[in-house]
């Protein structure tokens, strides 16, 4: 049974990890190039070496994925997650899988020049394909700066550096558009919100995660004070806490039922209908260049009232 | 004489039972008054004496709708577990038989897993299915390690523990694929392996929590009716048999008692191990094995068991820790001295 | 009045037959022996009577009425076995042993009533265990542990009481002592006893007939006089013997050899 129980938790992690990181706290990606080629290192610490810019590149991280059109090499990627859908164009792209038991075989044939994968425990399996002579780019971003880093990392890996520093700035510029927008909020009137991943016991995003910076550029107080980037939230701390936003970020349950939990009733934001599923969960737990959108799809979930972002956005 | 021998009895059956009694509640308040948010006793006497004035209403919020469906869940799922120890080591007539060493609350897991993987359990009606389920996966379980253990009419501990590893196996195996099969339900199921106190009730899903109590306190009631064959059962299947019992009938009745407990406790909390362990062992030293005394001690000291057990998952680390890991915790070692001390006419 | 009665009882194991057509009347009051080699089938016989196996060819009656067709309880208020294996994996004490005895009167959140316990009490204070009565059935000696389950069949009140090598692993005075009490129950409540004994010389001594089984049959039944005869033993056992007589009781008596003077009582023969 405990076999079971621990691969669990590993696809619990993978689960946790594709898009929202939480297993390794390690990123360390830095990088140089030189005349010899690209040397950089990966989310797990390993230096790994490029004679040319990648021209085929598979991806196991839909984030990854939606970086890579985002920096105008779509036209590299070969493969992907199954549960890849963004951009669209990707529909018509070789599915290699899921995160967690890629195949293998289908990878190899693809010829990738590189492979981006997500750490997650089944790592070591990939890492062995490097002697098949696959090259092996981990990506695990926890926190913003870290996701920039990560950005720039894979525009090097396929010789875009420019376009991925642009698009570093771009969203750098969507976020402080955003942060002077809620500076003009005072600190003691900011939403008090609390983000929900899953259900069976509740998940959410503290602080140290970019999900959690997330809600904090577009100006919420996030409810969840947790040691980790990612946790378990008690309902009672909830009901304490007493959120004014609550944002479902899952697809597991529709926004009555919330309501309808035990001992929920009474909560600001239930008494005043403030709780969303509708936001597109892809645009904020997934570390692509869709973040800046996402963060202000909140916003506009946590402050109505005040002048929607995307009219002053020049997009 | 007779007098004094049924004074001694009642005196031991009272004494046992109240107390344990008293420790249920005392626990519940203790449990009920500590959690992540800051309460105190004080707070929790405030809510039941209706002096909700002085207390703020996200107190009684969370004293009433967070944690009293937790306690009473452990409740539920402490005293059905130890209950059914108690009912597998007398029919088994073995000290080491437990649902979970058995793989029948897996099988309980299985059935649950099954009903959410293919979307049945949604909506009023579907709820029902997952206890349902549930209920025949755990019977299913226990009729196939009865099949695997039984050899020659007697049930002995290495034939006993060997089946349990295989039909574990087996139901490991058949809960992977589901998993494998899966999408968004994994986590769920991950739930359901991981066992843990904290389910989601709402205002529409509540009564099966109150279903899960009935059933529970049906079966203990059942069982206590049946407590005197019980201890007949305890001394082997001959013994039994030739006190008047028609063992296949008998024992028919209580694997089908005690799967409806599991089943019902385990699709709710998942999988919580060791309770039907270590508590009946517990409480055998202070009720002694007569059934008529043990089953409700069982089943309250089952129930102080995982009320404490379940304080600790929630407050012991800044994020909560499944209550099925601090079981474990407790429950292995405890296992591993069961079958190091144990004479060796019992194993 | 004839207490059991057997007609062509036939027992297979996984179709290895055990028993093979046994026909016996066991009469009120009597006192049989069930002598026989390891695997003659004298357990499966006993398991059979006590209703314990129901999967026979035949007829098995007690007290007139087909053993299929007792119900267990009224079953066990007529006949009480002690069984061969007696060990239990629970600590009860030796009164809660006994008082399960009355399991067969008592029906569920019924409290033992002042007969029950009178019952128990005579029982066992007739094996000499009442003094036991709080400690553990698993502190008991070997011995103890015999009388507690014998007053446990005999707080059943039956009329028959069916025993299962009641005195393997037992040292000689207890052997003596236990078949004592079977004697006494025997000849004062004048219960009609059937044991089955590895122990030729104490079933001649203390039973009022023998029957020996032999490979399934009965080779032979008769009193006990008439069973130790040594061209009997000899055919049955397959080892030369001398059948003496218990100096004191009179009844037979068996007496074994080493092999090398096999040749030596031939000779004498």
């Amino acid at each position: 049974m405990s076999s079971i129980i621990a691969s669990v938790l590993a696809g619990l992690c993978i689960i946790l990890s594709t898009s929202l990181s939480g297993c390794s706290k390690d990123d360390g990606s830095g990088s140089s190039t030189s005349n010899a080629g690209i040397s950089l290192n990966d989310a797990l610490g390993r230096e790994v070496l490029f004679e040319r810019p990648a021209e085929r590149v598979v991806s196991l991280s839909p984030a990854v994925t939606e970086i890579l059109y985002a920096i105008g090499a779509g036209d590299k990627v070969v493969g992907v997650t199954i549960y890849d859908n963004f951009p669209p164009e990707v529909k018509g792209k070789e599915k290699v899988g899921d995160f967690s038991n890629p195949s293998m075989e289908r990878i190899i044939s693809l010829r990738p020049d590189v492979v981006f994968i997500s750490p997650t425990q089944k790592t070591e399996r990939l890492a062995r394909a490097e002697t098949l002579g696959l090259k092996i780019v981990a990506v695990h971003p926890v926190n913003l700066p870290e996701v920039y880093e990560a950005i720039k990392l894979i525009g090097k890996v396929v010789g875009e550096e420019q376009r991925s520093v642009l698009l570093v700035k771009k969203m750098m510029g969507e976020f402080s558009q955003l942060k002077r927008l809620v500076s003009q909020i005072p600190r003691g009137k900011r939403r008090r919100v609390y983000i929900e991943l899953s259900q069976d016991p509740f998940w959410t995003a503290g602080k140290s995660s970019f999900v959690g910076q997330l809600v904090e550029v577009a100006g919420g107080d996030n409810i969840a004070d947790l040691p980790l980037p990612y946790g378990t939230i008690n309902p009672e701390v909830i009901i304490q806490k007493d959120p004014e936003v609550i944002i479902i970020a899952h697809p597991g349950i529709k926004r009555d039922e919330v309501g309808r939990r035990l001992g929920w009733a009474r909560i600001t934001a239930i008494q005043t209908g403030r709780v969303y599923d509708d936001i597109d969960v892809d645009m904020i737990i997934r570390y692509g260049p869709r973040l800046g959108q996402g963060a202000r799809d909140l916003f506009k979930r946590f402050y109505p009232e005040i002048v929607n972002p995307d009219s002053e956005n020049t997009e | 004489m007779i007098y004094e021998y049924q004074k001694k009895f009642y005196r031991r059956w009272a004494t046992v039972n109240l107390s344990l009694l008293i420790a249920v509640i005392a626990g519940a308040f203790l449990a009920l008054s500590i959690g992540p948010s800051r309460t105190s006793l004080i707070d929790v006497l405030g809510v039941f004496l209706g002096e909700r004035t002085t207390t703020p209403e996200w107190v009684s919020n969370v004293i009433l709708r967070i944690r009293l469906p937790r306690i009473i869940l452990a409740i539920v799922a402490g005293a059905s577990l130890s209950v059914s120890g108690v009912v597998f080591q007398a029919v088994l007539g073995n000290p080491l038989a437990d649902p979970y060493i058995l793989g029948v609350s897996s099988g309980a897991v299985a059935g649950a897993a099954l009903v959410t993987v293919f979307g049945i359990g949604k909506g009023t009606f579907g709820q029902l299915v997952i206890p349902t389920v549930s209920f025949v996966g755990s019977l299913l379980a226990m009729i196939l390690v009865y099949i695997v253990a039984r050899i020659g009419g007697r049930v002995r501990s290495q034939t006993l523990l060997l089946a349990g590893v295989i039909v574990n196996f087996f139901l490991g195996a058949v809960i992977m694929l589901l998993m494998s099969i899966s999408n968004r339900e994994l986590h769920e199921i991950v739930y359901l392996l991981m066992g843990n106190l904290g389910y989601v009730f709402s205002e529409r899903t509540i009564w099966m929590l109150w279903i899960a109590g009935g059933l529970t306190l049906l079966g203990a009631i059942l069982l206590l009716w049946r407590s005197r064959e019980l201890n007949a059962l305890s001394l082997g299947e001959e013994s039994a048999t030739q006190l008047g019992i028609d063992i296949q009938r008998f024992r028919l009745f209580l694997l089908f008692i005690v799967s409806l407990m599991i089943g019902a406790a385990v699709s709710l909390c998942g999988l919580i191990g060791f309770v039907g362990l270590i508590v009946p062992h517990a409480t055998r030293m202070l009720s002694g094995p007569d059934h008529r005394t043990l089953i409700p001690a069982a089943a309250l000291s089952g129930a102080v068991f995982l009320i404490l057990a379940d304080t600790l998952a929630r407050t012991v680390a800044p994020i909560e820790i499944p209550v099925g890991v601090v079981t474990a915790i407790v429950g292995g070692p405890f296992f591993i001295y069961l079958l190091r001390t144990r004479r060796p006419g019992y194993i | 009045m004839v207490n059991i009665e057997i007609s062509r009882l036939f027992v297979c194991y996984d179709d290895y037959p055990v028993l093979k057509g046994i026909d016996l009347e066991v009469a009120e009051g009597e006192f049989l022996g069930i002598i026989g080699p390891n695997g003659s089938g004298k357990s499966t016989l006993l398991k059979s009577i006590s209703g314990i196996f129901r999967d026979f060819s035949g007829e098995i009656k007690v007290r007139g009425r087909s053993i299929r067709r007792w119900r267990r309880r009224q079953l066990a208020r007529m006949l009480a076995v002690v069984p061969q294996d007696t060990t239990i994996s629970f600590d009860f004490t030796v009164l809660e042993v006994v008082m399960m005895g009355r399991s067969p009167y008592l029906r569920g959140f019924q409290a033992e009533t002042a007969h029950d316990l009178d019952v128990v009490r005579r029982a066992m204070e007739f094996t000499e265990c009442w003094q036991l009565r709080d400690r553990s059935i698993n502190e008991l000696s070997g011995g103890e542990r015999q009388r507690a389950v014998i007053a446990r069949a005999l707080a059943q009140e039956p009329h028959i009481l069916l025993l299962d090598e009641p005195t393997t692993h037992l040292d000689i005075n207890h052997q003596v002592e236990i078949f004592d009490l079977l004697a006494s129950l025997n000849t004062d409540e004048g219960m009609t006893i059937l044991a089955v004994s590895h122990d030729l010389n104490l079933a001649a001594a203390y039973c009022s007939k023998l029957m020996l089984l032999d490979k399934g049959r009965i080779h032979s039944i008769g009193t006990p006089g008439e069973i130790l005869r040594r061209e009997v033993i000899e055919d049955v056992y397959q080892t030369p013997v001398i059948i003496g007589k218990n100096p004191a009781t009179g009844s037979p008596n068996l007496m074994l050899m080493p092999s090398e003077l096999h040749g030596l009582v031939q000779g004498k023969r």
